[in-house]
């Protein structure tokens, strides 16, 4: 074996998860190798100083964090009133996060190829984009949903031209975080919530939260997105 | 933490004393994986006191699948690489145009290797830490959890979305990055000659 392939065997040995048999390997190798065991020594005493490095954690750090989640508390509190008002008429609730979904895949039915053209009509700007929400009932729950989307200038515009209730914040990158939910290589993602309360509190705690009708997720639907 | 799930679910009926409980729980790790990533005390506060932001907000959501930490590490980790995506787009905007004329140069070792005994001087911690920091992002962040957060392969294969056997791969390849960064005194190192990694990691 050449000291290329001993790097998995070295850096397993230093982790503890070689086989016995990698073990071994690793031995016999070292054994006869000095550059491997050189190579070895380094690595050893590298991990050392990296654990040693001291890092204090500033005094504050704490307080720093309650004092701003105080403020994130007394901003909610007056929010919260608009937020009830408009999740009571969400049953199933879309969760779309994510910006610039503008290179999305074509849609395949007539009915959304129809929604589509009146989407396309609409002016693009730099600060929504509008996500189409597709429904696939026979792919797995999170991969059900694909979305399509181009930009439009007035979220309201959109919402009453379509007849569905379309809510929009921001802070994407906040809700992205805050659910460990991957961003999409076009810079897309999407959150699928099936329980209205759920829905809810996620919108009085966050920004960023698209209601769309449960009716309309069997077709096709809309929501707005403002861009990051 | 045998009675962690109790404080979240303090925390969930209103109790911000037991958020706090949490924070000074994980702020070592959560701000030393920051500083680790980043390099700079300042951001490193900002991007932590950010992750416990976000894990606070998000609290609700977390349905205790993995651990309580291992979340909190995804939270974090997310935020520093964000951040760090966002440094290189304004770096590459500011130094395009020096990349351009300096390009051919870099992309060539100026010196012979050094042998293995003489990579890493005693001590010196210095130049260790200048080598992380030219380390690619994710073989940074590997690194740093194996080694410097003492995580297990499980618990990182969770954080970054990875395999088990992956995880032992990519470990190979950091550390192996790691030791030509030093081997080269940090100049631009040409990549690596093995193939181990693509067939580890096609195995799985």
């Amino acid at each position: 074996m050449s000291c290329d392939e001993m790097i998995l065997l070295i850096s397993g040995h230093l982790d503890g998860v070689n086989s016995q048999e990698e073990e071994k390997r690793l031995q016999e190798h070292l054994a006869e190798c000095a550059s491997c065991r050189d190579l070895l020594a380094v690595f050893q005493k590298a991990e050392v100083l990296l654990k040693e490095q001291e890092m204090t954690v500033p005094v504050d750090f704490c307080a720093g964090v309650m004092a701003r989640i105080q403020e994130e508390t007394g901003k909610k509190k007056r929010s919260f009133r608009l937020w009830t008002t408009l999740a009571a008429s969400a049953a199933a609730v879309v969760l779309i996060l994510g910006a610039g979904a503008l290179s999305m895949p074509k849609m395949a039915s007539d009915g959304a190829a129809a929604v589509m053209e009146e989407q396309e009509e609409l002016e693009e700007t730099a600060e929504y984009s509008v996500a189409k929400v597709m429904y696939d009932a026979a792919a797995e729950p999170m991969e059900a949903y694909s979305v399509t989307g181009a930009s439009v200038a007035a979220p309201q515009e959109l919402a009453d031209r379509l007849g569905c209730v379309v809510v929009c914040f921001d802070h994407f990158a906040d809700v992205l975080n805050a659910y460990a939910v991957e961003k999409a290589e076009d810079g897309t993602c999407m959150y699928v919530l099936t329980d209205t309360n759920e829905a809810e509190e996620l919108s009085q705690a966050h920004g960023g939260v698209i209601y769309v009708p449960a009716e309309t997720l069997n077709e096709c639907a809309y929501a707005i997105v403002i861009d990051e | 933490m045998t009675n962690e799930r109790e404080w979240i679910e303090k925390v969930l009926s209103g109790d911000q004393n037991a958020f706090a409980h949490l924070v000074t729980e994980y702020e070592k790790q959560v701000y030393h994986l920051c500083l680790r990533m980043v390099g700079n005390p300042e951001d490193a506060e900002d991007l932590a006191q950010e992750a416990f932001f976000k894990a606070w907000k998000g609290l609700k959501f977390y349905k205790f699948e993995s651990s309580f930490s291992t979340w909190l590490y995804r939270l974090t980790t997310n935020a520093c690489i964000d951040h760090l995506r966002k440094q290189k787009r304004q770096m590459t905007v500011s130094l395009t145009m020096d990349e351009e004329e300096e390009g051919q140069e870099l992309d060539l070792p100026d010196r012979e290797p050094l042998p293995e005994d003489r990579l890493l001087k005693k001590e010196d911690q210095q130049q260790l830490q200048r080598a992380m920091e030219k380390l690619e992002e994710d073989a940074r962040l590997i690194l740093t959890l194996r080694v410097v957060e003492d995580l297990s392969y499980e618990q990182i294969a969770q954080i970054m979305d990875l395999k088990i056997g992956t995880v032992k791969s990519r470990l190979a390849r950091a550390r192996e990055r790691l030791k030509n960064i030093l081997a080269y005194g940090g100049n631009k190192v040409p990549s690596s000659s093995s193939n181990y990694t693509e067939r580890e990691e096609g195995a799985q």
